[in-house]
């Protein structure tokens, strides 16, 4: 019988049987790390209704791409992976649609020295182009080496580390005082 | 000549240091170029900050009814291709460096900039020591190969520091506790390399890896690596498995009893084997299961006197000596005797021989009697083996008499047998005998001078010189605490209020600061007790109760708007002194636990967003069971405060669940069976606890020790509440 989800139950079950469909499972899947993946996609795309369509999407997934899960480290590694890389495909895709600018007037400004502003520091990380954002995140919130980041790009690492920098400097510049 | 530290790197060059990814000549230039140049420092710190603060950002709730879209349209059977693959990757991959966070940090933490310090050996998990040989013979020399993980990158040499001990218990000579034994050097292949050689007599060390500054060090987790000398027959030598007992008796109380297991188990045919086992066993166990590791103790003991009995050839250290304490161990009142009398008469000298007189002057009730009975003992043992004459004893002895001749004797023995490091403890004994107050007064003063510098001898090797110099800073406060209440009795009060004043400077001990306050109030200065009544108040455990009556303490012309704004400010002062000793550790974010009544949880569910405390703990380790009581009381309070608790002990047997509710405990308790937990947090023995942040994060850990749970608790809960959009 597919765990309900006030029994829980280990991953390696939860995979088991969402991989055969079972909805119970997939809604156990859904509260342990919709929260995340949604979070990640967020950070990522800085549009709501985008990161909503990547919860939909990983989740509608999960059941043929746990196919591909060997159960080789965590689940939700796994899960973040493949929802970094659906929001990567939305970005993609977006960029095909429109060139995105960068201004420096996009974010407001904050004392150099003191705790930025949480909107300021939104709007910030919003102004940065997509291409240094998705580097950023994934490498300082997410946490991965920069050899992941670049292939979930598909980029090279030296690439990796040279988006990264910018993106810092490019922040810096964006919450410092006036110049 | 251009000098590369002198010249200020580039922002890209400096945030490649971040993150460790400069190759290991570079990471060495920029970090000393750091260590000197307070503009860089703060432009690392502000690459830092940013980062902090962009973790710190709350995540956008899910959106309402999203839960109930997505499994509708699963249950319809919609179905969408996700990429499961990643893209394929242009170009080679480059050189990665690892990260050296900690050597980063640490000049954070010299530029003053407010930020964790993370754990200095956090990174050095994947690290590794290697003898060879592994198994060396005495006198041997041992060629030593580390390989880091990524604490060391950028560093051309290190330091293997050691404690080396003897068979008979006593440092090496010349050696003092723990000591520098080799310097090792990085090879081409990135290792470091290097050889030492045990002196003769040593048969058991311990080791740890730091860098030249002892800023970082790598103490295997605090397990330490371990080399035990062997005998031609490939056994450990069984004095190499005694000493590795009582050097991690203070320390694990696990370890240390499978280490009396294996001794059982590789030397059999030994007494001491079998009394070693029996002692750690009655020392963890309780009930029923003492009841039964005594009977069995008392059956081998048997096979040993019937064996014993016709041999004249018996060693006095291992056998005859061992017996006759073991007989006495198991209440073998007949047995004791015997052997006792055969002790006395063989060797009433050595080492078991003054054990057994000691017995005697214990059991004596007139302290006027017992001292000179200790001070002949002392004379026959001498200052190397002072310990077995149980100092403190002594001076309690010395004291109850009254005799300042013999207090002042005892006082002297014990400050050389501890080598000045027991100068705070006697002095302050000293001042509360008014004839010997000022000669207290003296040693405190001694014991002030010598905490100003970091003694490398007495630094527990797991310690890196930072931590060591917080510690010593910390003992210095008790010290001076001390010395302000000896001159207060002897009539200086300004000088006195002025020590006080320098005693609750930094760091932060709740009980010290209480006691300031109340010698001030002692002698009228009012004034003067609101700053520490203050910060007294502003501790999480017992302020609120003192803040109610403060006001009174302090009188009325103290308003209730005044003393809320002191109240503002020492909780800030409090958050400040704090976060000393704070870490950052992230923590795997599936971390599984099984509640009592058996169900699954993560971690994060407990937690549910708020603070955590974790703690490990043991009814069977004795220094962890006689904090269970305050583990009760200190875990009440945080979750009355509505943080989260976890605690750890043993698996939730009947048996464990009826001692949890016959001993009336309300700690939650939680099952570890796959040990997520215990790979998350890497606990060292118990009791060991833990704070972790509303993020899962490691703020605060390993502690041995309650009281400062409830401030760190408080600030860390606070960091989140300031933190930006929280």
């Amino acid at each position: 019988m597919a765990p309900t989800v006030s029994e829980p139950a280990s991953d390696a079950e939860l995979v088991e049987h969402a991989s055969r469909g079972s909805p119970n499972a997939l809604a156990a899947l859904y509260d342990r790390y919709a929260a995340g993946v949604h979070r990640l996609a967020q950070s990522l795309l800085h549009s709501a209704p985008e990161a909503e369509d990547v919860v939909q999407d990983v989740f509608l997934g999960l059941p043929r791409a746990l196919r591909s899960y060997a159960g080789r480290g965590s689940l939700e590694a796994w899960i973040h992976r493949v929802a970094a890389r659906t929001a990567l495909m939305r970005m993609r895709a977006r960029r095909r649609r429109r060139e995105e600018t960068i201004s420096p007037d996009a974010a407001p400004r904050a004392p150099r020295d003191s705790p930025v502003d949480r909107v300021a520091l939104e709007r910030a990380l919003a102004a940065l182009p997509d291409a240094l954002r998705v580097v950023f995140v994934l490498k300082v919130v997410e946490g991965y080496a920069h050899e992941d980041v670049a292939a979930l790009v598909g980029i090279t690492p030296r690439t990796s580390r040279v988006r990264l920098f910018r993106a810092r400097k490019l922040l810096q510049s964006l919450l410092a005082e006036d110049p | 000549m251009t000098r590369p530290a002198l010249l200020h790197p580039t922002f890209r060059r400096i945030s490649l240091y971040a993150d460790g990814d400069l190759d290991p000549p570079a990471m060495g230039n920029v970090g000393a170029h750091l260590a000197g140049c307070a503009r860089c420092r703060a432009t690392l710190g502000r690459i830092r900050r940013l980062e902090e603060e962009v973790r710190a950002l709350p995540a956008a709730p899910l959106p309402p009814g999203l839960r109930e879209r997505v499994l509708t349209r699963l249950r319809a059977g919609e179905s969408v291709i996700v990429p499961v693959a990643d893209p394929s990757v242009r170009g080679a991959s480059g050189a990665r460096w690892p990260m050296a966070a900690a050597a980063a940090v640490v000049l954070l933490a010299l530029a003053g900039v407010p930020f964790f310090l993370p754990g200095a050996d956090l990174e050095a998990n994947r690290s590794e020591l290697v003898f060879n040989p592994a198994a060396p013979r005495p006198g041997d020399a041992v060629h030593v190969t580390y390989r880091p993980g990524s604490l060391f990158a950028g560093e051309a040499s290190l330091r293997l520091r050691a404690r080396y001990l003897r068979y008979d218990g006593l440092p090496a000579p010349g050696l003092g506790r723990q000591a520098t034994v080799a310097e090792l050097v990085r090879a081409r292949n990135g290792v470091f390399e290097g050889t030492i050689r045990l002196p003769d007599p040593v048969v058991y060390a311990a080791f740890a890896v730091e860098d030249r500054d002892g800023g970082r060090v790598d103490s295997h987790e605090r397990r330490l690596w371990e080399l035990l000398v062997h005998g031609p027959d490939g056994r450990p030598r069984f004095e190499a498995l005694a000493q590795r007992h009582f050097d991690h008796q203070t320390s694990n109380w696990e370890l240390s009893r499978e280490n009396a297991r294996q001794a059982t188990e590789l030397y059999p045919g030994r007494i001491d084997a079998w009394f070693m086992r029996y002692l750690d066993e009655r020392a963890s166990f309780t009930g029923p299961a003492a009841d039964s590791a005594t009977a069995r103790a008392r059956r081998r003991l048997a096979g040993f006197d019937r064996s014993f009995r016709a041999r004249r050839d018996l060693g006095v250290e291992s056998e005859l000596g061992i017996i006759t304490r073991f007989a006495a161990a198991v209440d073998d009142t007949a047995l004791h005797r015997y052997w006792r009398a055969r002790l006395l008469r063989r060797a009433p000298n050595s080492l078991w021989g003054v054990q057994e007189r000691l017995q005697d002057v214990l059991a004596q009730p007139d302290p006027r009697r017992g001292l000179p009975l200790l001070d002949s003992l002392w004379r026959e043992v001498g200052v190397g083996r002072g310990a077995i004459v149980y100092l403190p004893f002594a001076l309690y002895a010395a004291t109850a008499t009254g005799d300042t001749g013999a207090i002042r004797l005892w006082a002297d023995r014990s400050s050389r047998y501890e080598r000045g490091e027991a100068d705070g403890r006697v002095g302050a004994i000293l001042t509360q005998v008014p004839a010997l107050r000022e000669e207290g007064m003296d040693r405190l003063r001694a014991r002030l001078r010598a905490l100003e510098r970091v003694d490398d001898a007495v630094r527990p090797l797991e310690r890196t010189v930072p931590e060591e110099r917080l510690a010593r800073r910390e003992e210095a406060q008790r010290v001076l605490a001390d010395l302000g209440a000896a001159l207060l009795a002897s009539g200086r009060r300004d000088a006195a209020l002025d020590t006080l004043d320098r005693a609750t400077r930094t760091g932060w001990d709740a009980d010290l600061v209480r006691r300031v306050a109340d010698l001030r109030l002692q002698v009228g200065d009012t004034a003067g007790a609101v700053a520490p009544l203050s910060l007294a108040a502003a501790d999480p455990l017992r302020g609120a109760a003192l803040s109610d009556s403060a006001r009174l303490l302090l009188g009325t012309h103290f308003d209730e708007a005044a003393w809320r704004g002191r109240l503002d400010g020492a909780r800030q002062e409090m958050r400040e002194r704090v976060l000393v000793h704070a870490t950052r550790r992230p923590l795997p974010a599936r971390v599984r636990l099984r509640t009592p009544d058996g169900r699954t949880v993560a971690l994060r569910e407990v937690a549910a967003g708020r603070p955590t405390f974790v703690a490990y703990w043991s009814r069977y380790c004795p220094p962890s069971a006689a904090q269970i009581p305050q583990l009760e009381q200190v875990v009440a309070v945080l979750r009355a405060r509505g943080f989260a608790v976890v605690t750890v002990a043993e698996p939730l047997t009947p048996e464990f669940r009826r001692y949890l509710r016959e001993h009336r405990l309300t700690l939650p308790v939680y099952d570890d069976p796959w040990k997520d937990l215990e790979e998350a947090v890497r606990p060292w023995g118990t009791p060991g606890y833990y704070v972790l942040d509303a993020d899962g994060n490691l703020r605060f850990g390993p502690l041995t020790d309650l009281s400062a749970i409830p401030a760190q608790m408080a600030v860390v809960e606070e960091i989140r509440v300031r933190a930006p959009g929280r």
